[in-house]
């Protein structure tokens, strides 16, 4: 296997690193080249020679150079020469430093399957984990008890008002519900507060966001009568995180081979977030693969769009079965080259996308694939389809989209948000390209 | 605004809201006993959801006709990735040297490159031509789609038709409408003064001036007339240009009447112990008249360090072809150059000298001897005193002999140039601070002169204080031609790969910027094959 030039530049953290990465792809910068059919491996002579390495298995990376940059610019270099000219690695048999390598990352893994299952069969002290349960739950209910009177402050004072109100106003409603152990609710919170400021018509979006908050308190106070799937989607959406053993014990499983059809990377000052969306090729099943990084460190599992993988994802436990994180991966990724997954036509999707909500109806953004649409440029942009409908499209690559399918129609995979979609990646000609 | 909107916008204390019931999914909602506002929160939670998920497409919304197809080939991925480096800002001097190459192996830019090529291009007349070239059909159907990009949007770019010149002329921006009237002028020249006489009051002083320079091309005697009126114009980038201009014709009465100016100035003398060495003395006037000042000789000191008087000699001298003083002394180049420097006013009879030459372009003897004089001039006058009237006369001179190494052509500022780039001392410093004016591509035998030079200043064979002659590695990535950068990476890719070198670093740069070259134009050769 090996990845594509564009795939290995879509690695790089930033343009600079892209940059020092093809300067190193030259033939001269190496030695020791070899590969197999689990790694890839070299030595870069530079100022000093470093040895990097690439895990085809697990997709991983290690280089021993001192760059805080991940991967840095002699992965970079050595894949891009991989993707050019696989016969320079002519070394079969990986040498030590790489089996050692390989053999820590094996342990590793067998290591945290074990912990997994020591976890989800060690007794544990039910006394106490109960009655911080209590505390949480108790906590919650205060939190939401006093957001309802704010809320219904709101609506007897009148929306008009919150016009002119300070930031403090949010932030401090925001902050009570972080003390009450509510993180998820604090987050909606603080997103009202910019409504105000965005759109000519932000009274009515504002009635709106505060409405489905309102819903999600009443949810929660009906918890007992809601059925199980939905009871813990609404526990999530109000702050309860589960474990990555919980989540492994309890998630559906679903193997398939995954599309993974576009990615992007939420930035809100404080903790990045990389969202990409997979589709199952034989279930058609929609996944949502979240990752989460602070400051420049890197994301903790290279999740490559426009590769597909073939693996095991297990779902969340909840309402809306979309965020999943792969248990196993079967083989090393490779390129997306064949026919998406997705939905025919608009109305197919805004359809699906209906009865995502009447299982969650809290739910915001869903992925997914437009087949068969052609772009319109415009203010904003549209995707077109065969029956005359047209979705508003956004993203910063519209017109290299255009430039692309050169106006022919296209399968396009992105992100909608409820009122636009956010351009990913488009299937043209055959071949996939993310944007 | 719907009234259950209306009742909370306002408050509800103020306004009740609308009786529940009337919307269908409201019917789903709990009984919230006479509490009205969680009545209505909850009323605007269920009806967000409904929006939600009824969201309605547009309808009809109008899609562009597909691009016609492309006979041309796209560049490779690997000359895809190197292109997409150079459009983000990166070795941007490239650029036309990449876009030939990919015109002459008759292939086009990748359709997913061409947003960030149009973009890059900005209002360069030049980029724009040779993007134009390679962005095929693709590319023009993108652009006409796309108000930034009209100006790709048709092949043609050199309109040699007449509606297109007309069009341009009438309703073009300032640069368009500058190379309609130079493309009139090649075939029309008295119709393009014509014309441009004709709205020549009505433009803005500063396009006045880039029109008027368009006479350029072509220009004749039958062009005096209205370059004498426009001496007399408002503004002084007009009547610079036009002076300019009347300059280069040697028959114009402006050069007559500069002649006349300038013969009343200098004096011939003849010498020394057989009265045959020839001396000139010049007496430049204390005052000007205003028609000197009319001519285009300025007011003040344009050099710092040399006052009025000195000016005037340099641009009345400046006016003058240089066949008079040749005919009116008698003498060679040398002769007359060797006569005047002891004056006074050695230097500006000679800088007006050099700017006669540069000016006519023809004049190669007179330039072989001029830049041999202020090499000299700068090398007697570099290390001197550190008074500032010092540094003048060096900044000066400088100037003069990158004035005269422009002027010549490009095999005799190469051989000029290359024979002096070994030498050890302040010579070989002003050698590499010229490079910049020699022609690109540079020739074979001139990269080899250069990077001979480089060398020898690498290997600590030759020593320099200055540092300036590092900037010649980043001319020598650029300017080299194609058929040297494989010597040129074999020489000094040892100094690029030595860590303790003082000047590794810079190397390694200037070999990154080859390498870029060579890999891109092996692309795209192979493309080719």
């Amino acid at each position: 296997m090996a990845l594509t030039n564009e795939q290995v530049i879509g690695l790089a953290p930033d343009a600079a690193s892209a940059a020092a990465g093809r300067k190193l792809s030259a033939l001269k910068n190496w030695e020791g080249l070899g590969a197999c059919d689990v790694a890839v491996w070299g030595k870069c002579k530079g100022s000093a020679v470093y040895q990097v390495k690439v895990d085809l298995a697990n997709f991983g990376y290690h280089c021993s150079c001192p760059s805080r940059k991940f991967p840095c610019k002699h992965v970079l270099g050595m894949l891009l020469l991989h993707a050019d000219s696989g016969s320079s690695f002519s070394e079969v048999q990986p040498p030590d430093w790489v089996l050692e390598w390989l053999g820590k990352r094996e342990a590793r893994a067998t290591k945290q399957a074990e912990k997994a299952e020591a976890t989800a069969s060690a007794p544990v002290d039910d006394a106490a984990r109960q009655k911080r349960a209590e505390k949480r739950e108790s906590r919650v209910r205060e939190g939401l008890d006093r957001l309802e009177v704010w809320l219904k402050d709101l609506i007897r004072n009148g929306l008009a008002g919150v016009e002119t109100k300070p930031t403090s106003f949010w932030d401090d409603q925001a902050r009570r519900l972080v003390d009450a152990q509510a993180p998820g609710l604090a987050a909606r919170v603080n997103r009202l507060a910019e409504i105000p400021a965005t759109s000519s018509d932000w009274p009515h979006r504002l009635f709106g966001e505060i409405g489905q908050i309102s819903l999600l308190v009443e949810a929660y106070r009906r918890i007992e009568a809601l059925e199980t799937d939905l009871a813990a989607e609404v526990r999530q959406l109000i702050g309860w995180n589960l474990t990555t053993e919980e989540v492994e014990r309890d998630g559906e499983r679903v193997k398939d081979e995954w599309q993974l059809v576009g990615q992007w990377v939420d930035d809100d000052g404080r903790v990045r977030t990389q969202r990409t969306w997979g589709i199952g090729a034989a279930t058609g099943r929609t996944a949502l693969l979240l990752q989460f990084a602070v400051g420049a460190q890197p994301f903790a599992e290279p999740i490559v769009p426009g590769s597909r993988q073939a693996g095991t994802l297990v779902f969340y436990p909840g309402a809306s079965r979309l965020r999943a994180r792969f248990v196993s991966r079967d083989e090393p990724p490779m390129p997306l080259d064949d026919d998406l997954g997705g939905s025919a036509s608009i109305e197919q999707f805004l359809d699906s996308v209906a009865g995502m909500l009447a299982r969650q109806p809290w739910l915001r953004e869903v992925g997914g694939v437009l087949k068969d649409v052609v772009l319109a440029p415009g203010r904003p942009w549209h995707a077109c389809d065969r029956n005359g409908d047209a979705l508003p499209l956004f993203g910063s690559q519209q017109w290299a989209a255009l430039a692309i399918t050169g106006g022919a129609a296209c399968d396009l995979a992105g992100e909608w948000n409820g009122s636009a979609f956010r351009v990913l990646g488009l299937r043209a000609k055959g071949r996939y390209q993310p944007l | 605004m719907d009234d259950l909107l209306k009742s909370a916008f306002v408050g509800t204390a103020s306004v009740a809201p609308p009786t529940p019931g009337g919307h269908l999914v409201e019917a789903a909602l709990p009984d919230t006993s006479g509490d009205i506002e969680h009545s209505v929160l909850l009323r605007a939670g269920a009806r967000a959801v409904w929006e939600r998920a009824g969201y309605q497409p547009r309808r009809e919304v109008l899609a562009p006709e597909p691009s016609p197809v492309d006979e041309r080939n796209e560049v490779s991925e690997r000359g895809a990735v190197i292109l997409r480096l150079v459009f983000s800002g990166e070795a941007r001097e490239l650029l036309p040297e990449f876009l030939e190459q990919v015109d002459e192996a008759e292939l086009r830019l990748p359709a997913a490159l061409l947003p960030d090529a149009l973009s890059a291009v900005g209002r360069s007349h030049e980029l724009r031509r040779l993007i134009r070239k390679v962005i095929g059909e693709r590319g023009r159907w993108l652009a006409r789609l796309n108000p930034d990009w009209a100006w790709a949007g048709n092949e043609q770019a050199e309109v040699a038709d007449r509606d297109s010149l007309e069009r341009l002329w009438g309703e073009g921006s300032t640069s368009e409408r500058v190379e309609a009237l130079k493309t009139l002028r090649e075939s029309h020249a008295a119709e393009a003064r014509n014309r441009l006489e004709g709205t020549f009051g009505n433009e803005k002083a500063d396009v006045r001036a880039r029109l008027l320079e368009t006479l350029a091309i072509g220009l004749s005697l039958d062009d005096e007339p209205f370059l004498e009126k426009s001496l007399g114009d408002r503004s002084e980038s007009v009547r610079a240009v036009a002076a300019d201009l009347l300059a280069r014709l040697p028959a114009s009465a402006l050069v007559q009447r500069m002649t006349a100016r300038a013969d009343a100035m200098l004096l011939a003398t003849r010498g020394g112990m057989l009265k045959r060495t020839l001396k000139i003395e010049c007496t430049p006037p204390q005052e000007i008249e205003k028609e000197w000042l009319r001519d285009g000789v300025p007011k003040i000191a344009p050099h710092a360090g040399f006052g009025p008087r000195a000016t005037w000699t340099e641009a009345v001298i400046g006016a003058v072809p240089l066949s008079h003083w040749t005919t009116r002394f008698e003498g060679t180049p040398n002769v007359l150059i060797a006569a005047a420097k002891e004056d006074e006013f050695g230097d500006s009879i000679i800088a007006g000298w050099t700017r006669s030459a540069v000016r006519s372009g023809s004049e190669a003897d007179w330039l072989n001897v001029l830049v041999t004089f202020w090499l000299e001039s700068l090398v007697a006058s570099a290390g001197k005193s550190r008074k500032q009237a010092d540094a003048f006369k060096q900044y000066f001179y400088q100037q003069q002999l990158q004035s005269a190494v422009a002027g010549l052509d490009r095999e005799a500022a190469e051989t000029f140039v290359a024979s002096h780039l070994r030498q050890n001392d302040t010579v070989g410093e002003i050698a590499f601070s010229l490079l910049d004016r020699i022609p690109r591509p540079w020739s074979k035998e001139f990269t080899r002169a250069w990077l001979g030079g480089a060398v020898s200043i690498l290997n600590g064979k030759v020593q320099r204080a200055d540092y300036r002659w590092v900037q010649s590695l980043g001319i020598a990535a650029s300017a080299a031609p194609l058929a040297c950068l494989d010597e040129m990476i074999g020489e000094l890719e040892p100094i690029g790969t030595d860590p303790e070198h003082q000047f590794s670093g810079a190397t390694r740069r200037l070999l990154d910027t080859i390498r870029l070259r060579r890999d891109f134009h092996r692309e795209v050769s192979a493309q080719r094959a």
